[in-house]
């Protein structure tokens, strides 16, 4: 009962993006296209996923004193192994996200995640925690990206949605579009919880 | 090596793909330090200065550490033993990640170590400053910018580095003015504090936007 | 002072950990990676000069390097070069490769690299309709070099609408690239072709001996 509470309060209650502000940086550069979006999230809960696991298990032999180094060695040989597995498997979408990947090890919600849950709680706990932090990072980067495809270059997943004459909203993929959108989004979130208190 | 190359490299960093406006790195101090125009400016100072450092450091780390190029060190000094090796054999050029974030960490904490010995005073100003930029995405991600998407040379690499903190500084301090005024203002209650933070930002960012028509 | 040099023993035990079993994962990776680059370089090459079949580096002292394409395994003239440019453009470095025909025309273009504005400058490389390449690369095609100017700057090459910047940048580095290659090879055209008669007697005086 318990397990699915630590799932879910990281897709709604503790949203990393929405209620805490954590990566932020990824969330606006890589939302321009719904399929960038999905590969973003998948590769950053692969290594929230992973780095808790390490973590939770290792955290009785790390040092108080040099716990942080120690976190961010073990999140950046995940985030590697996902870059050389992305440009060995998926060149074009390694190709697409660029720098956004090696920038996974300073994503403020995975060493969040590492210092706050994973070094206080069980590997189980942990698995659960880092989860449901990334399908609450994914799905906002889902929303960010579809509304930023279908309103700034008129296709979804790609596909032409308005035909030739649609001249879309540019300014949603320029950068500008993609402070606006989060904004917006973030009052949505707060109206919604306000309303559900 | 010409001036005019710096410069083009100096400006465009600051104003046409500033980190934050435009390539969105840094994001997390830029909307947590920006509520005081005075946190905003020994922040600002504490990023140009490790910035700087962290684009040197980096730099050499990469070209004499890390490539498989007949000027690494490593090679070089295997190579004093055993004359049979090639530099191909000490490609750790994907070791490139946490080979920076580490170097990265340890410049943050020897930054912090110098200062307090050498000028109490800036410690006083920058020190509480300084942990947080480890996190700072816009350190890793210069550090990656110099090396593996653009590849500066060393001198660009320190230049792109020094320019991208003072376009940082220059949109958190715009963004402490605005949020100071933005403290009286009537926001919607929903709107109130990160959302509208991001509306601002979005505004600051269009018109940065108008800094790309500048041509060389 | 130990308890430092323990904290530091430790630490150095984890990145070891770390750095070996990256290794490895390297390892895996890295005959895939190099794969995956080495097809995408071929497509390109394929793709912008057609006619060729090999691919040989030029291997004259001059400061630029280039591919000669050849029709056949014989290698004796040149059907066309490839040689790939930088531009700046608004966010990025534009990679470009172009293959340039025996009369110092543009054969083709092939944008390799750009990290352009989604929307905008990523537009250099769009598709319209059912046209096997993209519009903007297509206009390149047998281009003199006077004539690798966009529409902003006098030229007739259609630009990218709000993406000025990047399409100036890919006329502009081809432009430049291909001047400097017309003059390293004109001035020495009459001694390659000289050359190149000279090598082809030997081949067949030396049949036998010649490796391919």
């Amino acid at each position: 009962m318990s397990l699915i509470k630590e799932f879910t309060k990281g897709i709604i209650k503790e949203n990393p993006v929405l209620v805490l502000a954590l990566g932020l940086c990824p969330t606006l550069a890589v939302s321009t296209t719904i399929v960038n979006g999905i590969g973003m999230g998948i590769a950053a809960t692969f290594v929230l996923v992973c780095s808790n696991m390490v973590i939770s298990l290792i955290k009785n032999l790390v040092p108080n004193r040099i716990r942080i180094p120690i976190f961010i060695t073990v999140i950046a040989t995940f985030v590697t192994i996902v870059k050389l597995a992305m440009a060995a498997y998926f060149p074009a979408l390694s190709k697409s996200l660029g720098i956004f990947i090696p920038l996974i090890v300073v994503n403020c919600i995975i060493l969040g995640r590492a210092e706050g849950f994973a070094s206080k709680h069980g590997v189980l706990k942990s698995f659960i925690d880092g989860l449901g932090m990334g399908v609450g990072f994914t799905m906002i980067l889902v929303i960010l990206g579809t509304c930023r495809e279908i309103l700034g270059s008129g296709t979804i997943l790609g596909h032409p949605l308005f035909g030739e004459h649609f001249k879309p909203a540019l300014l949603m993929i320029l950068p500008p579009g993609g402070f606006f959108s989060i904004g917006i989004l973030i009052a949505l979130s707060n109206l919604l919880q306000k309303r559900l208190e | 090596m010409n001036i005019g190359n710096l410069m083009i490299i100096a400006i465009s960093a600051i104003l046409i793909n500033n980190f934050v406006l435009s390539r969105f790195l840094g994001l997390c101090p830029f909307l947590g330090v920006s509520k005081k125009i005075d946190s905003s400016i020994g922040m600002g100072m504490a990023v140009i200065f490790v910035l700087t450092l962290a684009s040197a450091v980096t730099w050499i780390i990469y070209e004499y550490f890390l490539l498989p190029v007949p000027q690494n060190i490593i090679y070089r000094i295997f190579h004093l033993f055993n004359t049979s090796t090639t530099p191909e054999m000490f490609d750790l050029a994907y070791l490139e990640t946490i080979a920076f974030i580490l170097v990265i960490a340890s410049l943050v904490q020897l930054v912090e170590m110098v200062i307090q010995r050498v000028s109490p005073p800036l410690y006083e100003s920058l020190g509480i400053f300084l942990p947080l930029i480890t996190t700072n995405c816009a350190i890793l991600g210069v550090a990656e910018l110099n090396t593996i998407t653009i590849h500066y040379s060393f001198i660009e690499s320190t230049v792109h580095g020094f320019s991208a903190g003072i376009g940082f500084t220059i949109a958190l301090i715009l963004m402490a003015g605005i949020r100071e005024k933005l403290e009286l203002a009537d926001v919607p209650p929903a709107f109130k504090g990160l959302p509208i933070a991001f509306i601002v930002a979005g505004l600051m960012s269009l018109a940065f936007l108008g800094f790309s028509g500048l041509s060389f | 002072m130990k308890f430092i040099l323990k904290l530091g023993l430790i630490l150095m035990v984890y990145t070891l950990i770390a750095g070996v079993s990256l290794g490895f994962i390297n390892k895996v990776t890295k005959p895939k990676i190099e794969e995956q680059q080495r097809m995408e370089r071929e497509r390109a090459q394929k793709e912008v000069l057609p006619e060729a079949l090999v691919f040989v580096e030029d291997t004259t002292s001059g400061g630029l390097d280039y591919l000669i394409g050849y029709d056949s395994e014989g290698r004796t003239s040149p059907v066309g070069y490839i040689l790939t440019t930088f531009g700046d453009g608004f966010s990025s470095k534009i990679k470009t490769i172009f293959s340039v025909t025996t009369d110092f025309k543009v054969g083709a273009i092939e944008i390799v690299y750009q990290e352009e504005t989604p929307g905008l400058g990523t537009r250099c490389v769009e598709i319209k309709g059912d046209s096997p390449e993209p519009w903007f690369e297509m206009q390149f095609d047998s281009r003199s070099p006077q004539d690798l100017l966009v529409d902003k700057d006098g030229g007739n090459i259609t630009s990218i609408t709000g993406a000025t910047i990047t399409s100036r940048a890919i006329a502009n580095s081809v432009q430049e690239k291909l001047e400097e290659f017309k003059n390293e090879l004109g001035a020495s055209k009459e001694d390659s072709i000289l050359i190149t008669s000279e090598v082809r007697d030997s081949i067949e005086i030396g049949g036998d001996n010649e490796p391919d």
